[in-house]
């Protein structure tokens, strides 16, 4: 089996033929993501497309197949430079599947929750909503770093850029520091709830941080939104539930595989 | 002499600080016996983030009414809680 660099497009292509010969049987973990890093290598067999695609120091893979015991096969015949994250987005967590990146050296390693929320919280306008400056830049970058880099989809420098132009994100300051910030993207009428942090001694600072962030919410007349929370952050879960989230059945499964040095390379 | 609340409306005015005090006692995890209407709730020791959006949540839910960020930041103590949910009540 031949680790070789691909396109998307040659990708996608491979895949609308496993397709064909396979049925409509296909498990798959590729929606068509954005993808992270510029090199794609990856293997394809008639019935399996396994690739990664470079992040900062990990490896995203995905894959796609209409034969488990031939994804296994290539999950675990492939050697990574790198450790390598499954993101496995699913309403039903296929057992079999799962099994499958077991049996490959994959470890389970965080399970999310999708929120989605249909009637956003409205209330009176507040005043002390501070929209992020480009100066911030560089601070909001270093504490976005703090996040899970395997699952929280960390932007990069450009994008958090690109955000605070176009008010995105929203800030609370104390003293000219970050104290607390919201991170969030609109699409129409609907917002993604990307990143939530608050560091602030001031008990207060959260809620007054959430509310401002729903008033830009109501001024921009975004009345929908989703967000993704890490089932065992159980504080946070119950925090958004109290402002109307609520789980709308789709889970988002991680799994991790640590360096390898021998074997396949993928380099 | 200050004038102060009699017959009905004292005994409506204690139910409702009575109602207040359990509501910031479930939110903020802390004892009812702890609590009384001078009490500032950055003085409870259990006060965090979590709790203070709790707090405001269940009152909102209860009576019907929503707080501005300028009152969650101004309502210091439970008796400033409980006088301006009477006095949104009276609207």
């Amino acid at each position: 089996m031949d680790i070789k660099q691909f396109t998307l497009e040659g990708l996608e292509e491979w895949m609308a033929g496993i397709k064909k010969r396979g049925g409509g049987n296909i498990v798959t973990n590729y929606f068509k993501q954005r993808m992270t890093g510029s090199v794609i290598l990856g293997i394809c067999t008639d019935r399996s497309v396994m690739f990664v695609n470079d992040d900062a120091d990990f490896l995203h893979l995905y894959f796609y197949s209409s034969d488990l015991d031939d994804l296994e096969a290539l999950l675990k015949a492939a050697r990574f430079p790198a450790p390598v994250v499954i993101d496995y987005i699913t309403k039903e967590p296929d057992e079999q599947v799962k099994q499958a990146f077991r049996d490959a050296g994959f470890s389970a390693y965080a399970t999310f929750v999708r929120l989605s929320n249909y009637n956003l919280r409205t209330n009176e306008k507040s005043n002390r909503v501070q929209h992020a400056e480009t100066e911030d830049l560089e601070e909001l970058w270093r504490l976005l770093m703090k996040f899970d880099k395997y699952t929280d989809h960390l932007m990069e420098k450009e994008k958090l850029l690109r955000l605070i132009r176009e008010q995105q994100v929203i800030v609370n300051k104390k003293d000219g520091a970050i104290k607390g910030y919201i991170m969030f993207q609109t699409m129409g009428a609907k917002v993604n709830f990307n990143h939530f942090y608050n560091r602030s001694d001031d008990p207060r600072d959260t809620m007054i941080l959430l509310e401002s962030f729903y008033n830009v919410l109501q001024e921009r007349g975004i009345k929908s939104g989703i967000l993704w929370v890490n089932v065992e952050n159980i504080r946070v879960l119950k925090l958004h539930k109290q402002f109307g989230w609520r789980e709308d059945g789709l889970k988002d499964l991680f799994y991790i595989k640590h360096q390898e040095t021998t074997g396949n390379s993928v380099e | 002499m200050k004038n102060s609340p009699t017959g009905k409306h004292a005994a409506a005015d204690d139910q409702l600080q009575s109602e207040i005090e359990k509501i910031v006692s479930d939110a903020l995890e802390t004892k009812t016996s702890e609590l009384r209407a001078e009490t500032r709730l950055d003085e409870i020791e259990s006060l965090d983030s979590f709790g203070i959006i709790t707090l405001f949540m269940s009152l909102e839910e209860r009576f019907g009414l929503q707080f501005t960020t300028d009152e969650i930041i101004g309502l210091k103590t439970i008796g400033e809680i409980v006088s301006e949910v009477a006095k949104r009540r009276e609207r």
